[in-house]
């Protein structure tokens, strides 16, 4: 059991800081890391990897699924501590250091200069899992439609998500 | 260029960790960054536009899950370390229950049809919050075309050409930083 902590702290540990880029860049050898430990089946990681997209909260929440799947609460515990811990001090870090920056001209060029990559990597999100949708363009259509609501009426998100859902299963 | 909307006081630990915890807990389907700009920019109005877009591009960058991580940088500009630490406990904790009593419904029920036509819904929803943030973002914060024109080529490296995303930053964002630097000095 403690072997069993201890080997999910080390292997996440090391996913959370070379996850460069967010957590899909690790999901391969995240893949490989837990089929190799015995922790899942491929099968099992792959539907683990829906529930986590699918469930609320981040989607990273897959280390949560397999340190459970290894070792109950306690394994959904420190694999996710693991995972998150790492990264976000770096995180804190860096956030600390550059508020006390003091105000100069290339401080503004870089807050305003990191703005177009922003929304250009946020937009190419919205195109890499359309692509990878079972139906791209009936998806690609239901977030226009949703976007566009969003957009011009003051419906709540929430409302909206439950009628698609709901759509989606009528029209099965 | 948007005048600055003007900003509300920055909360208490346990109003930032309650937040964070409503977000998480929206966030179905993914959309998570999308559901924090609503609620920390637009609803609250505790961080500026601006602000909030540039933590979230260092966020993707650095490593670590993005919207982890974006908790951690909106935690630690509104209260620091222990605004960190609320905020990120508050994104992570509540889903965390729901992922296990999903994991268990799993493991006891297994996947049914109907459950992958609501779960294939709601993704499909939830990438049109995602597609909102974009373009709200871009229109608040974009001074002209040049931005777009910016943001556009990121789009096709990464969503089209599959670049992986650290490529495109390294080969858009210095240009994108030295036409602000140059456009500050006017």
């Amino acid at each position: 059991m403690l072997r069993n902590l201890a080997d999910l702290a080390r292997v996440f540990a090391t996913l959370s800081l070379i996850s460069i880029g967010g957590g899909s860049a690790v999901i391969a050898e995240m893949q490989r890391q837990v089929i190799a430990h015995n922790w899942a089946t491929p099968r099992e990681f792959l539907d683990f990897y829906a529930i986590a997209r699918s469930a609320p909260g981040p989607g990273m929440q897959l280390v949560t699924l397999i340190g459970w799947r290894v070792a109950g609460w306690a394994g959904a515990l420190v694999a996710s501590v693991a995972m998150f811990l790492p990264s976000g001090l770096l995180v804190y870090l860096v956030t600390t250091i550059w508020g006390r920056l003091p105000e100069s001209r290339w401080k503004q060029a870089i807050t305003r200069g990191l703005a177009p990559l922003a929304v250009g990597l946020t937009l190419a999100s919205v195109v890499t899992l359309l692509r990878s949708a079972d139906h791209p363009l009936v998806a690609a259509a239901t977030s226009l439609v949703c976007a566009a609501a969003l957009m011009s009426t003051k419906v709540s998100p929430l409302l909206l998500l439950a009628l698609i859902g709901a759509a989606y299963v009528v029209a099965g | 260029m948007t005048p600055e909307q003007p900003q509300a006081e920055p909360p208490g630990l346990l109003a930032l960790a309650l937040s964070f915890a409503r977000i998480g807990m929206s966030s179905f389907g993914g959309g998570n960054a999308a559901w924090i700009r609503r609620e920390l920019v637009e609803r609250r109005r505790w961080l500026a536009q601006d602000e909030f877009l540039t933590g979230y591009a260092m966020c993707q960058v650095m490593p670590g899950a993005t919207t982890v991580n974006l908790s951690i940088f909106c935690g630690t500009k509104l209260r620091g370390a222990a605004g960190a630490l609320s905020a990120c406990a508050g994104i992570v904790l509540p889903p965390m229950l729901i992922i296990v009593l999903a994991g268990l419904a799993y493991f006891h029920v297994g996947k049914s049809p109907l459950m992958q036509h609501l779960l294939a819904g709601v993704s499909a929803a939830a990438v049109g919050l995602t597609l909102q943030m974009g373009l709200s973002s871009a229109r608040r914060s974009f001074g002209g075309r040049i931005e777009w024109l910016l943001a556009l080529a990121v789009i096709a490296m990464v969503g089209w050409l599959r670049w992986p995303i650290l490529d495109a930053i390294a080969s858009v964002g210095p240009l994108s930083i030295l036409l602000a630097y140059h456009r500050a000095g006017r």
